[in-house]
């Protein structure tokens, strides 16, 4: 187990260093920050010292090295826009949109698991009929369009709820149901497919036989087996709303990472771009590390691959 | 790192009523009728639909603005959709909006089978090390969420369809490398392969004759499955303004302009969603037609 364990960080680390590269050549690619930096009538001189202060002189590896070293230290650098760190820029805004994330997992999950588990209870049955096709559209809505009619729903029609921003409950549930609709339908099928593949087991049609209880039946004997697989996507459905909140925030005007990235691009603020592409990208891997620790403990079948 | 993510999801083939006996419906329909109209629609839409209207994509009068659908707009001209905030025929836009959608779909996804498939073999096929190295690549790729790399890519280019492609390939290849990498490692122990070998097949034969027609199914039902992601992925990248230059018409950037005149005109960003949500669930219900038909195995894969 402690092996599984080590192999799984070992990769879990080459994945956010891959990463730390991909962020770094991303913004150096993106243009030499000197030219946003000086004022357009400053002399070669200047130019020069300025790059040779930011060390953007040196060769590509060094530079990384620096970068690395700097962002091990929690420094990447001054915000261009904002003109203080960038880590700072970012930890101000983290907070809103994990608030809105957890919100929204809980609802999705709250939503997803007894509708999927109560579907292929009745396979073919109404509910079941109703649940795939709501799945169907709720996999094809466009976030933006989604959340542009609730508010013009909710919001400018009918006037009950606030256009954007992030004060009071009330301004949660439009960004909330948005980030449902966008995130529900993958845990909604597969909780429902694995749920058809336990109820056809052994197992289940003995506890049947015993005369256990359809409630326990469901819950107890097929869920928990197929609560594996649940918990696997549903880490990933967390993640995704990450990448989510891009979109959503911007809709809803909400003050988190994911309307910070977009305007800090916007604004060519590259350090806070740097800071937030690297945040994501770490959550997501150390929450898929996590996520197969998790998994192998809950299933020994797992651990000796 | 994934791998137990496409282990772990099961054939929807495998479950059996929940121990009811009840008579099953007749299994598949021959053909999806319905979701192929709505595709055939579409790409004739996108093809014909500039022409049928003499209007052009980024043409308008201020005086015809935002003219409700099936009105006279302000400038006694007839726009079958309505107009946008600068008077542009959004019926046109659409169509032009249409061939957008389409093109990216049809183009990231081809994209991102090429690059995909071609690291999905190679990692089965080659040996362990190279394995690795592709496959930590693959992790690192899925592990930016996907908009961040279209709005970097468009921070870096100049934006145009071309970086659209490009965001949406870079976005889905990963899915077809981890999905024909697991088929390769399943097929290399096959005694076809052994005896191809055996044979003096190079692998780079063994590769071309021996896995690509045996993946290509699973490749083509993934393809199938993925163009409705690409186009909500194109939508959401225009939404965002990091798509095509403004001024040509795009779905996504048709809601984004709309959303400031929404309290009066409404249309402007509704239109342009119901096409992108009916576009999206033609495609999805064409390709979960495509898995239960030819691919069981893929249920999970999108």
């Amino acid at each position: 187990m402690l092996k599984f364990i080590l192999v799984k960080l070992t990769q879990a680390l080459v994945s956010v260093f891959g990463a730390s590269i991909i962020v770094f050549l991303l913004a150096r690619a993106s243009g030499d920050p000197v030219n946003l930096m000086v004022s357009a009538n400053a002399t070669t001189e200047e130019i020069e010292s300025l790059r040779a202060t930011l060390g953007l002189d040196r060769s590509l590896l060094e530079q990384y090295l620096t970068f690395l070293s700097n962002a091990l230290r929690g420094d990447f650098g001054q915000s261009i826009h904002y003109h203080r760190p960038a880590v700072d820029v970012v930890m101000s805004s983290v907070g809103a949109t994990l608030m809105l994330g957890s919100i929204a997992f809980l609802v999705t999950v709250l939503l997803a698991v007894p509708a999927g588990v109560y579907a292929a209870a009745r396979r073919d049955g109404r509910f079941d009929r109703c649940v795939r096709g709501l799945a169907a559209a709720a996999q094809a809505l466009p976030s933006p369009w989604v959340g542009t009619l609730l508010i013009l729903l909710f919001s400018v029609t009918l006037g009950v709820l606030p256009t954007s921003g992030s004060q009071g409950w009330q301004s949660f549930i439009l960004p909330v149901t948005t980030l449902v609709i966008f995130a529900i339908a993958g845990l909604l099928r597969l909780t429902r497919s694995s749920m058809l593949e336990t109820l056809g087991t052994e197992y289940v049609r003995f506890a049947r036989v015993k005369g256990v209880s359809e409630r326990a039946v469901l819950w107890r004997h097929a869920f928990r087996n197929a609560s594996l697989s649940v918990l696997t996507l549903g880490a990933l459905v967390l993640l995704s709303m990450l990448s989510g909140s891009i979109i959503v925030e911007t809709v809803f005007g909400w003050p988190g990472i994911g309307r910070a990235v977009v305007q800090a691009v916007n604004q060519r603020d590259f350090p806070v771009v740097q800071v937030i592409v690297l945040f994501m990208s770490v959550a997501y891997i150390m929450g898929n590390f996590v996520v197969d620790v998790l998994y192998a403990c809950l299933n020994p079948r797992i651990r000796s691959a | 790192m994934n791998d137990l993510t496409n282990a772990v999801s099961p054939p929807e083939q495998a479950g059996r009523p929940g121990g009811r006996i009840r008579s099953r419906r007749p299994v598949r329909r021959v053909l999806p009728w319905l979701p192929m109209a709505g595709v055939a629609l579409l790409t004739v839409f996108a093809v014909v639909g500039p022409w049928l209207i003499p209007y052009g994509e980024s043409q308008g009068s201020l005086q015809g603005r935002l003219a409700p659908p099936f009105r006279t707009g302000g400038d006694g001209a007839f726009h079958l959709l309505g107009t946008d905030q600068l008077g542009r025929d959004i019926f046109v836009r659409l169509a032009y909006g249409a061939r957008v959608s389409l093109l990216v779909g049809v183009v990231g996804v081809a994209l991102a089978c090429l690059i995909g498939t071609a690291v999905g073999l190679l990692a089965g096929i080659l040996n362990k090390s190279v394995d690795a190295v592709l496959m930590r690549g693959t992790d690192v790729a899925l592990s930016i969420p996907g908009l961040l790399i279209a709005i970097l890519l468009a921070s870096i280019f100049t934006p145009s369809i071309v970086t659209v492609f490009v965001s949406v390939g870079l976005l889905l290849w990963p899915t077809y490398a981890r999905l024909i990498r697991g088929e390769v490692l399943v097929l290399k122990n096959s005694d076809f392969v052994a005896l191809a070998r055996v044979a003096g097949c190079s692998t780079w034969k063994i590769i071309v004759r021996h896995l690509l027609p045996n993946v290509l199914p699973s490749i083509i039902v993934l393809a199938t499955l993925q163009i409705g992601a690409a186009v909500v992925l194109e939508a959401s990248i225009s939404f965002l303004g990091v798509g095509l230059p403004p001024n040509k018409a795009s779905w996504g950037s048709m809601i984004d302009q709309g959303r400031q005149y929404m309290s009066t005109s409404w249309w402007l960003t509704a239109i342009p969603g119901l096409f992108i949500f009916l576009a999206v669930m033609s495609f999805n219900a064409l390709g979960d037609w495509a898995r239960v038909r030819f691919d069981p195995r893929l249920e999970g894969h999108r």
